[in-house]
């Protein structure tokens, strides 16, 4: 089904949106008087340069980690059809587990971390369970639910973070930093780049394989496809849906988990900061695919790296920008029809569209 | 077809290469210079707490032979990542403006050789030799302006909008507390926090306006950004406001009474100085009402709401100046106590 040309047309389009989005950004960047061309170069530099004490190279990879994840989160709903966007619960949830247990446990590390983990993947999959539940038994639009589940949790954790969890001391609504023993190792000091990142990229190969080299993975495109079709073929697809979305929920979960383990040491507010709307970015740039979420997550974590710490300060360019960029590459994907007919006649895909169109008839 | 991917490709590469044959001169040219990296709390534009960092530190630019840059943050989860960006990028001297005081510690700790700044709100007992910080009390000053909001009260209620619960915080609103108390002991105070969220104008003007339903006349604005909300609600309503940080009594002439000032401006410029000159101390240091780094906009010298205020308001402004002024000539003396929330447990009288 898939031949050669639309592979290349799958690949062009997002790469044609990240072009437009950069053009646009490059405007706007000249209308702030600075060289686009020194812009690009700080930005590419302070996102993916490895000059400094530590490389923004690794901090990239760092903040890419939980990019990953909730890309891969968010990909894995789009395989079985459906559009759940609940990451962000899920992230918050994993990580308030994480906070909760890590402040308060008085284990050895090796069992404390492990557990730590898999209270966090439970909190994450109950929170992919009951979107998938109500959408399979009661027919509730799954983009309505998760987006009120994500208000719940960002509200739960202010309130956490405002009083129960917050740490005594403190002049800021912040839990306590967990058990030190605890804190996953970084392998560049200071950069966030550590064991996490490892389990996302195992992680994204593992769920490559079960995808497409698996029955179960066949079940999970086939629900996606046609549903109809895979109910007759005897699939029972509400089934795959709610596992195929409480893993979901679970890899979302262990997101906010690791963030915690390895990067923040505790939760506060604001603590997720739209980084399961991220996710959906990262899963729709990236093709639905492993090899394109993890491409795109290394991308937009050093778009945003680069124009906080890179433009903000050596050119004092807004931040914002990096954002305006982000939002402006998914803005030319959003509406990728507008200007499709061009990529496809560039990459020569039409042609043989148009040439499979005549032979149906 | 696979010719013009390859063709975009090379544009790709010649537009980056190109960006940096471009651009190659500007980075060098600071040599030399001492640098700065002065780390926000939350966005420029609250016209308050950050705001006044941000003059101070154009203030050093403009005066001081040092290249000062700003970071500014989206709030606490960003913190800790733009302060090791800054010291990622290799500042001579970085300031943490109101961080939270263990990471600034901790950092300090991990880089021993890098000089850390904080201009206000950092407590702790022992702090390292590579961190500088200074303290603004803000509980006398806020004692002054509770003495003219109880003073002034015609309901006998009045307000206080309170950024969150936390020392930094309380210490304003405990001395406000105070200072409505001894002017006026029949008077209650209420106090709404908001949860932490320094940057909710619409959240500043909800609490502000459920306050005003409840009877208060005054309220007290302790909530940076979203204090922007509290000072309008008090205008649309026909009610009157307290402002903070910086003078605010222009936004709204005749609904704001008078400002507590806090100078994070001069604190930061303060330390910027320090730097420069080589007088950089680690350690901690308090400056308080006698050191001008905090006081009422009234003292020095604003009139606006007594020249745009309702007659009977502005009549009694006259009155509040005489009580603020035998106050502070006790608390200066010593012969008069404030409460402190930062160093002290809460008095009973202040329950």
């Amino acid at each position: 089904m898939i031949n050669g040309k639309s592979i290349k047309l799958r690949i062009a389009m997002p790469a044609a949106a990240l072009i437009l989005g950069i053009a646009v950004a490059v405007l706007l960047i000249a209308l702030t008087g600075v060289s686009p061309l020194s812009a690009l170069r700080v930005l590419i530099d302070s996102g993916f340069g490895f000059s400094g004490r530590v490389a923004p190279f690794f901090i990239t990879l760092g903040s890419a980690t939980p990019l990953m994840l909730t890309g891969l989160a968010a990909m894995l709903g789009f395989k079985v059809g459906v559009f759940c966007i609940a990451q962000e619960c899920q992230y918050v949830f994993g990580a308030i587990m994480a906070a909760w247990l890590g402040a308060s446990l008085e284990l050895p590390s090796v069992i404390a971390v492990p557990f730590i983990i898999l209270c966090a993947i439970v909190a994450g999959g109950i929170f992919g369970f009951i979107p998938a539940f109500l959408k399979v038994k009661l027919g509730v639009n799954e983009i309505i639910s998760s987006i009120m589940l994500n208000n719940t949790a960002t509200l739960v954790l202010e309130y956490l973070v405002a009083f129960p969890l917050r740490a005594d001391a403190g002049q800021k609504a912040q839990s306590e930093v967990i058990e030190r023993s605890y804190w996953l190792p970084e392998f560049v000091q200071g950069s966030r780049f550590g064991i996490s990142f490892i389990i996302g990229v195992l992680l994204l190969a593992f769920f490559f394989m079960l995808i497409w080299k698996t029955r179960w993975g066949y079940k999970m495109r086939m629900v996606g496809e046609n549903i109809s079709f895979a109910d007759y073929g005897g699939v029972r697809s509400s089934r795959v849906i709610i596992l195929t979305l409480v893993v979901s929920g679970a890899v979302a979960g262990l997101a906010g988990c690791l963030e915690v383990l390895g990067n923040y040491h505790r939760i506060m507010t604001g603590f997720s900061s739209g980084l399961g709307f991220d996710g959906l970015s990262v899963a729709m740039l990236g093709l639905s695919h492993p090899v394109g979420v993890f491409i795109v997550a290394l991308l937009l974590a050093g778009i945003r790296q680069g124009a906080q710490l890179g433009l903000q300060i050596s050119l004092s360019i807004p931040r914002e920008l990096g954002g305006v960029l982000i939002a402006m590459v998914i803005f030319f994907v959003a509406i990728e029809n507008a200007y499709k007919p061009f990529v496809e006649r560039l990459v020569g895909g039409r042609r043989r569209k148009d040439a499979r169109e005549k032979e149906a008839k | 077809m696979t010719r013009k991917l390859l063709l975009a490709l090379m544009a790709a590469l010649i537009l980056i290469s190109g960006a940096y044959a471009g651009g190659a001169s500007e980075e060098s040219a600071d040599d030399g210079q001492t640098t700065v990296a002065v780390v926000l709390p939350s966005p420029l534009g609250d016209r308050s707490f950050c705001d006044s960092a941000n003059e101070g530190v154009i203030r050093a630019n403009a005066e001081l032979p040092v290249k000062a840059d700003i970071i500014e943050t989206q709030g606490v989860h960003e913190h800790e990542n733009a302060m090791r960006g800054a010291i990622n990028r290799g500042y001579d001297l970085i300031m943490g403006v109101g961080l939270d005081t263990q990471m600034m510690l901790d950092l300090a700790e991990e880089y021993p050789d890098q000089a850390f700044a904080s201009p206000s709100e950092l407590t702790a007992d022992v702090i390292p030799d590579n961190l500088a910080a200074l303290l603004i009390n803000v509980n006398k000053s806020s004692f002054l302006a509770g003495l003219i909001a109880g003073y002034m009260t015609e309901t006998d209620k009045v307000g206080c909008v309170a950024g969150g619960d936390a020392p930094g915080i309380n210490q304003f609103y405990y001395g406000y507390k105070q200072g409505v108390l001894a002017a006026n002991p029949d008077a209650e105070v209420y106090v709404n926090y908001l949860g932490f969220d320094f940057s909710n104008p619409t959240l500043g003007k909800e609490s502000a306006i459920s306050l005003y339903n409840e009877g208060c006349d005054i309220i007290f604005s302790v909530c940076g950004l979203s204090g922007e909300g509290v000072l309008a609600a008090a205008s649309e309503t026909g009610n009157y406001a307290i402002g903070v940080d910086t003078v605010q009594d222009e936004y709204y002439p005749g609904s704001i009474i008078t400002s507590v000032i806090k100078r994070v401006d001069n604190s930061t410029y303060d330390l910027i100085e320090a730097y420069v000159n080589g007088n950089f101390q680690g350690g901690f240091r308090t400056l308080d009402l006698e050191d001008g780094a905090t006081g009422i906009s009234w003292d020095v010298g604003y009139t606006t709401f007594k020249d745009n205020a309702p007659a009977e308001w502005a009549a009694k402004v006259d009155g509040a100046q005489a009580l603020v002024d035998e106050y502070k000539a006790k608390i200066l003396s010593g012969e008069y106590e404030v409460y402190d929330a930062l160093t002290m447990e809460l008095w009973d009288s202040l329950k």
